[in-house]
């Protein structure tokens, strides 16, 4: 029977006295698998609280940051996207605390019962964010909606997502849409908004200007039609004391559409005089103010997720990188164990016939993970440029696989040391010189490349590379 | 046999004889158009020969002062036409130009050709009234944000040879009675079909030569949509066209009641696309002859009849329109039956003989108008003497029939107040005042 588990450095003033406390320090050291939620106290100042679930969500831990978390509020008035963040909440002065937490524990077993499902898939815990927010929405199993919100520049907000997120400049939404983009998360339309190209912010003000000197103070005008007479002059020409009167025929006009109609609308700039009828609709930016046409801010469309069925698989069983699915369609990868049997051959021929000398190259890109943080659907473009370079740098004869996300595996055969050096060298050039100059993106290759012996142990030699650039 | 006929019926033909037989050709249609015509432009043209140092002046006062010029296309669903307009605006000798086209509710691509034209600054302004007014609405709507000291009306389907506007303003600035000024009006589709051929052989007759002869009387009668010139001040005065159609005839009326003067320019060349078949001709004529009886007979009547303000000029453009295009379209039928009654026995002869005279009077007239304007006629135009012999089946048959029609249906049913060239709730309104 799982419990609660009050997570705060000093005990809740109300809280029932059966219930567990531990400090985020003492969550690693916590039996987590007995624990149905946590509970964090939102004080009065909710930023404490707040902070608290941003670490647990932060944390590297499936069981820890996939725990549902709820707050305990003292008070009412909590902005909703806050409150949202958590899987729920509960009040400390309610006289039934331990009934509603009995309520909430059994409402929470079923995420409890998917976090049990899922596989440990390295010893480091998940550090893919992507990988991360596919686990948490898979185990909510609920469509995750977006709510407007003042208090975000980007307008719209996921709650229960944001705290995964450790820093700001990698938008939630760029994350959905590359999880979107791999069929993992399916999307139906909530609404669509512009946010300024310049910053992010959503918060933009439309309005009319000249579209001959740019200024802003128009004046607008109806345009009358007078069907008797065809005059047709501004709403102002027929204003006589409180009548319509038309200057033209000098009737008086009696109802709109049986007499006379309002055919469109013409604007005056009071700065230049230029009369039209089309204004230059202009948005500034209520954060950088920065002023830009519409169709140069970007336009986003806001939309709700859910997990598909490849979605779950995946969040159980780890996730494939676009990278890799897209160096699948383009070169001919082969699976991580039949790479592990080739080497394997190749290392006996080697050591058989002793007459040449093959190369088996390790390459991690580490920081590939920011690609589509900072692209989003883009990212494919990205990896596109990556899988070019990889396919004129490799010859027909190499053998590449991939393993994981960022890793690549090639045997080049009749390849010394040095050749194979010099070509990684170059894809290495290429890589780096295509995400640093053109993105901005720090982009390392880590790599390791040897002569395959019998010696070589492919797995220890990936460890190695890892732990050595870990450190 | 009819041969014979003919030469029996032709040695019996006397003087009287020859005028009770043919008496609408040689007492009403060669003395009104042919001889009259004739005898006009035989003063004309040397007196335009003459006048030409007053209008080099005319021009040098033009261009030294150079007014802004306000062009103005209203149409409905006429974009496909919009950018050659544009075009031979751009290329107009005199360039002070504002050029203001005005959408009357088009539901074609006409708002999207528009704003482009607007963005490649080859307009300078375009509105839009998103509710159909009417085409008269639509000038209006031009009209009460024009800058210029003239308007040019223009119809959508109509472009301007490269001197047109300088031509068209001359008259301006040698009489300064003058408060309006029709362009000679072509047909640009001349070649397409049989239908646009005779047309343009219309045009040449009734619109160059015409009006020009009417100009010269000061019994001119319209200034027409697609191309005319109107000093600003009187359109403002007037504030700008009624409801039509016919609003062009009606507003050269009103100009001249103002006490102004008419005139047409038969070197200031407008081209306009006409009709490409018969049928659609007809459902044109049909509305045209129609405005003849709304607005010469309805509404300005009052030129008619004597009063303080009976002007005899204005009295005899509107009668000689009223007479020779109303009851003489009627004297046809009187004729045929005149024919069948007295001497049913020769009527095909008659009507082969009046067929020649017809065509020899097309062959004359056209040779008339080939001697106005010989240097502003393209090959194409001239070409069409050969289509000549058929004019008198085509003006005296089908023109004649939608005339008469027209004319009919709009005494007895008031049919042009049920046309849908205007909105429904704008006849409704004017069915019910007028």
């Amino acid at each position: 029977m799982r419990k609660p588990l009050i997570v705060s450095a000093t005990a809740p003033e109300h809280f029932p006295h059966d219930m567990a406390v531990c400090s985020f320090a003492e969550l690693g050291a916590v039996d987590i698998a007995a624990v149905s939620f946590l509970i964090i106290p939102l004080e009065a100042d909710w930023q404490q609280g707040y902070a608290d679930l941003q670490r647990i969500r932060r944390h590297v831990d499936f069981k820890i940051y996939l725990c549902p978390v709820l707050f305990l509020l003292s008070k009412k008035n909590i902005p909703p996207e806050i409150l949202q963040a958590a899987d729920g909440y509960v009040f400390a002065d309610s006289e039934q605390l331990t009934k509603e937490c009995n309520t909430w524990a059994a409402r929470l077993e079923p995420v409890n019962a998917r976090i049990e499902q899922l596989k440990i898939l390295s010893d480091a815990g998940d550090s893919s964010l992507a990988f991360k927010v596919l686990r948490f929405i898979e185990t909510r199993d609920t469509e995750f909606k977006p709510i407007a919100s003042a208090r975000e520049q980007k307008g719209f907000v996921y709650p229960p997502l944001l705290p995964l997120f450790p820093k700001d400049d990698i938008s939630p939404f760029q994350v959905l849409d590359y999880l979107e983009s791999q069929r993992l998360l399916t999307a139906t339309f909530v609404s669509r908004s512009y946010s300024c190209t310049h910053c992010d912010c959503a918060f933009l003000n439309f309005f009319e200007t000249c579209p001959d000197c740019g200024s802003n103070d128009l004046r607008s005008e109806e345009l009358v039609h007078h069907f008797k007479c065809a005059y047709v002059g501004e709403l102002s020409d027929f204003i006589q004391g409180e009548h319509l009167v038309c200057p033209k025929c000098e009737t008086r006009l009696k109802q709109l559409g049986v007499d006379h109609d309002k055919a469109s609308v013409v604007f005056h700039c009071n700065a230049c005089s230029s009369i039209f009828q089309e204004p230059k609709i202009m948005t500034s930016c209520y954060n950088c103010w920065r002023e830009t046409e519409p169709e140069n801010q970007v336009s986003r469309q806001i939309q709700a997720y859910s997990i598909t069925a490849i979605g779950m698989n995946a969040a159980r069983y780890g996730m494939d990188s676009l990278l890799q699915s897209i160096l699948e369609s383009k070169l001919n990868v082969i699976s991580h164990s039949i790479f592990k049997k080739i080497l394997k051959l190749e290392s006996e021929r080697i050591a058989r016939y002793k007459i040449s000398t093959s190369s088996i190259v390790i390459m991690r890109l580490a920081g590939i993970e920011t690609i589509y943080e900072k692209l989003g659907r883009r990212s494919s473009e990205v990896f596109n440029e990556i899988s070019k370079a990889l396919q004129e740098q490799l010859r027909s004869a190499d053998v590449f696989s991939v393993r994981d996300e960022n890793i690549f595996l090639i045997l080049m055969p009749e390849t010394p040391v040095q050749s194979a050096d010099l070509a990684i060298s170059r894809l290495n050039d290429r890589i780096v010189s295509l995400l640093t100059t053109n993105l901005n993106i720090d982009c390392t290759i880590h790599k390791t490349i040897k002569a395959v012996s019998s010696d070589i142990v492919l797995d220890q030699e990936i460890e190695h590379l890892l732990r050595t650039n870990a450190a | 046999m009819l041969l014979d006929s003919f030469s029996e019926f032709l040695s019996d033909l006397t003087l009287l004889k020859a005028l009770a037989y043919f008496w609408p050709f040689f007492l009403i249609d060669m003395s009104r158009y042919l001889l009259l015509d004739f005898i006009v432009l035989i003063f004309y043209i040397p007196k335009r020969y003459r006048k030409r140092h007053a209008y080099a002046a005319a021009r040098r006062r033009l261009f030294r002062e150079r007014p802004l010029i306000s062009v103005i296309v209203p149409g409905k669903n006429e974009g496909k036409h919009l950018a050659q307009l544009a075009r031979t605006l751009t290329l107009q000798s005199y360039k002070n130009i504002e050029s203001i086209i005005v959408d009357d509710g088009s539901d074609d691509e006409t708002p999207l050709i528009c704003r482009r034209l607007l963005r490649q600054g080859k307009i300078t302004r375009f509105f839009r009234n998103e509710i159909r007014g009417g085409k008269a609405s639509a000038a209006n709507t031009a009209l009460r944000y024009v800058r210029g000291k003239y308007v040019i009306h223009l119809d959508a389907d109509s472009h301007l040879s490269p001197d047109a506007i300088e031509k068209v303003l001359l008259p301006f600035y040698m009489d300064d009675r003058i408060g309006a000024v029709g362009g000679d009006i072509r047909v640009a589709n001349v070649n397409s079909t049989l239908a646009t051929r005779f047309q343009t052989i219309e045009y040449f007759k009734t619109i160059s030569t015409g009006r020009t002869v009417s100009s010269e009387l000061g019994i001119l009668r319209i200034i027409g949509g697609a191309f005319g010139a109107f000093r600003t001040d009187i359109l403002q005065r007037l504030y700008g066209w009624d409801v039509g159609p016919g609003l062009d005839g009606d507003i050269t009326m009103k100009i001249r009641k103002l006490g102004y003067k008419v005139v047409h320019e038969p070197f200031a060349v407008c081209y306009t696309n006409v009709p490409d078949s018969f049928r659609k001709l007809a459902r044109q004529r049909f509305r045209w002859n129609r405005s003849l009886v709304r607005f010469r007979i309805r509404k300005h009547r009052d030129i008619l009849l004597p009063s303080k303000n009976f002007n005899l000029s204005n009295f005899l453009a509107s009668f000689d329109n009223i007479f020779f295009n109303l009851f003489l379209n009627m004297k046809w039928w009187l004729y045929l039956a005149q024919l069948l009654i007295i001497d049913p026995g020769h009527i095909e002869i008659i009507m082969l003989i009046n067929l020649v005279l017809y065509g020899v009077a097309n062959i004359l007239e056209f040779g008339i108008a080939v001697a106005l304007l010989a240097g502003t006629m393209y090959w194409r135009e001239l070409a069409l003497f050969v289509y000549l012999p058929l004019i008198p089946l085509y003006t005296g048959f089908y023109i004649r029939s939608i005339r008469s029609l027209a004319y009919l249906l709009e005494f007895v049913c008031r049919v042009s107040y049920f046309d849908k060239w205007n909105p429904w709730k704008v006849s409704n309104v004017v069915r019910n005042l007028e």
